[in-house]
């Protein structure tokens, strides 16, 4: 079941918002679990460090006579990753891409532009598919670094080194990181499979494998010379 | 043990002279109790103590403490009160002590002293509880002390005050008691004498310096607040410029069309003002300014967020201010060089503060590999050959923290800094 919580002081938007939440709870022939904040409180914080339930969290930015939208956030994200995080705010674009990234915020919703529609959608997104904020967490001696899973898009051997690269989908950003490839592997879920001795490769990503000639191709267009037959059962396995 | 109680009763005698000169300087009557009476009675013990064991220094010390504590009990009197006065009693004490320890050795009375120490205790502690008594029944002296309070008040006392008043009470005192006709004892009190005098001029010249820089800092700022409303003003004039331009544009033909254009897009080109410079803290503003200045041709989109209220110089201290300074400088310039090779090109300042500490995050999009083990590292580097110092320089510094984490391709720096305890 999927828990709803909502924090917002604006009465109006409350409204609008258990609007919406009551049609979509018809639509599905669900009953959905609603619990409304108007700031942060203790039983807020309850409600976080509950792991019993994946949530919905539906939040302003700027609550009055309390801490932020984003502070509360940020509290949800210190263990939380699994649940969705939708702002409903007015705010500038920047901003918005700073914290969408490191807090992993499902949607930025303009308050008074097109809400009840975007708002509708989004929910509607949460039920028809399993968010995926599952991430990887590796530590440097000075840095740590998360990662979500769904960015990295395969893991090679570099052996003059002797580190693993992981490499990511965004701005060819890639991360060498002093783990083997197994202890990489216990640590990833199972869309991670080996595709040759040296490249773990997340198969959600790929588009296309080749065999014979020991490429797969990925969905941002880039080919991988590292596809081993060797290891066909377990890429090929659903 | 004559000499003891002899000791004992002079210390008891300038103990409540002073108690009765407090009172009178401050206007008000002793709420003597039973614990104060027996505190008063008590106390003289200690320099009888340390007279006999030849401590002076502790003995003054003891002094101005108890005095401090004392006075505050007696007569309900504020903190600052208690402080100032006792000071100045302690110091009329001192001085006329000097005075008379002086006079006894220019007029080489010393060997009449030794066999007549009683009569010389006498005589220089009843004319010092007499002068003190006369002097607080002057009103003139009264006002002259009510003065030096309202001064001292704005003057912070330190212990390198009480440490060069208790160098110099020794000092002289060192010259009333010895035979400066005896070479050896000459050079010692020269080179005393200079030790003392290079300690006053070196903190002299430092008192002076921090006057010179908070007069600085004050100009600093009221420039800073001059700057920040010629921002706004520059802001407003742009606005309201574009839409008349855009006015104009809408009744112009298409030659005027272009020609507005190409002016609208000169004008925002040709002028770098960052907007949210009002945003942060007065003084790092200056510097985030000129750092991203150097900049400006990148086009990053920066973003900066303030919620640091208090004075960050005031409440870190000036050590640890320029430490804040140099670690955002090697911070923010390598989120800079990290962001500007990015598609996304962000940079965000957070500047937040908690009891203890003031915060800034500073957070950037980068592009590119990075190996994990080594930033932070002694001459790793991302950027040209020869600028890999900076982070690494950072780690291990007192009252400073800095926290690296990578979300994604955000690089996330957290530079932290110790306030100062207040006392």
């Amino acid at each position: 079941m999927i828990k709803f919580v909502v924090v917002e002081d604006e009465p109006l938007v409350q409204e609008i918002i258990k609007k919406i939440l009551r049609q979509i709870s018809v639509k599905n022939e669900e009953n959905l679990e609603i619990v409304y904040y108007k700031k942060y409180t203790p039983e807020l914080q309850n409600e976080i460090d509950n792991e019993l339930y994946r949530k919905v969290y539906i939040m302003d930015i700027e609550l009055e006579n309390s801490i932020s939208g984003i502070e509360i956030a940020e509290k949800i994200r210190e263990n939380d990753w699994d649940s969705v995080i939708i702002f409903v705010t007015s705010h500038d674009s920047m901003f918005e891409t700073v914290h969408r990234a490191m807090l992993q915020v499902f949607d930025f919703i303009e308050k008074w532009k097109n809400m009840e529609t975007r708002l509708a959608d989004d929910i509607q997104k949460i039920f028809n598919k399993k968010i995926d904020s599952r991430m990887l967490k590796l530590h440097g001696k000075h840095v740590d670094l998360d990662i979500y899973m769904k960015n990295i898009l395969y893991i090679t051997r570099d052996k003059e080194d002797r580190k693993a690269v992981i490499h990511t989908d965004t701005d060819n950003v890639s991360f060498k990181v002093s783990y083997s490839l197994t202890e990489l592997k216990e640590m990833l879920d199972n869309r991670f499979v080996q595709t040759h001795k040296g490249c773990l490769a997340n198969k959600k990503r790929m588009t296309e494998k080749n065999y014979a000639k020991g490429y797969f191709v990925l969905d941002n267009g880039k080919s991988v010379d590292m596809l081993s037959k060797k290891y066909r059962k377990e890429i090929d396995a659903e | 043990m004559n000499e003891i109680i002899e000791l004992y009763i002079f210390s008891l005698i300038f103990q409540i002279t002073a108690v009765y000169a407090f009172g009178k300087i401050i206007s008000k009557k002793a709420n003597l109790k039973m614990i104060h009476y027996i505190s008063i009675i008590s106390a003289p013990i200690i320099p009888v103590i340390t007279s006999k064991l030849e401590l002076v220094l502790i003995s003054l010390i003891f002094t101005i403490i108890y005095f401090y504590i004392l006075f505050q009990k007696i007569y309900k009197c504020t903190k600052l009160e208690a402080r100032n006065y006792s000071i100045i009693i302690w110091t009329f004490s001192l001085l006329f002590d000097l005075v008379v320890m002086l006079g006894i050795n220019v007029l080489d009375m010393s060997p009449l002293i030794e066999t007549n120490k009683t009569v010389y205790t006498i005589f220089g502690t009843g004319m010092m509880s007499i002068n003190l008594i006369v002097l607080v029944n002057i009103k003139k002296v009264v006002k002259i002390i009510h003065k030096l309070s309202l001064k001292m008040e704005k003057l912070k006392i330190t212990a390198n005050h009480i440490i060069i008043v208790l160098e110099l009470y020794i000092f002289i005192d060192f010259l009333s008691t010895q035979n400066l006709y005896d070479k050896f004892i000459l050079t010692l009190t020269v080179v005393l004498g200079l030790i003392i005098i290079s300690e006053i001029i070196v903190f002299i010249t430092l008192k002076y310096q921090v006057i010179t820089y908070k007069k600085t800092n004050k100009i600093l700022e009221k420039n800073d607040a001059i700057n920040r409303r010629i921002i706004t003003q520059y802001r407003i004039l742009k606005h309201n410029l574009k839409d008349k331009l855009l006015g104009v544009k809408t009744v112009s033909n298409k030659r005027a069309k272009e020609l507005i254009d190409d002016l609208i897009k000169e004008y925002n080109e040709s002028f770098y003002v960052k907007n949210d410079i009002n945003e942060m803290p007065t003084g790092i503003n200056g510097l985030v300014f000129e750092i991203l200045y150097d900049y400006k041709e990148e086009n990053l989109k920066t973003t900066i967020k303030n919620k640091i209220t208090s004075d960050i110089l005031e409440s870190v201290g000036a050590r640890s201010y320029n430490l804040f300074c140099e670690a955002l400088g090697v911070t923010l310039k390598n989120a800079l060089q990290a962001s500007k090779s990015s598609e996304e090109k962000l940079i965000c300042l957070e500047f937040k503060e908690s009891k203890e500490k003031i915060i800034l995050s500073i957070i950037n999009t980068f592009a590119g590999s990075l190996d994990l083990e080594r930033i932070g590292s002694i001459e790793y580097t991302t950027k040209e050959e020869g600028h890999g110092l900076g982070l690494f320089s950072l780690f291990g510094r007192k009252n400073l923290s800095v926290t690296t984490t990578i979300k994604n391709n955000l690089f996330i720096n957290n530079i932290e800094i110790k306030k100062r305890l207040k006392k």
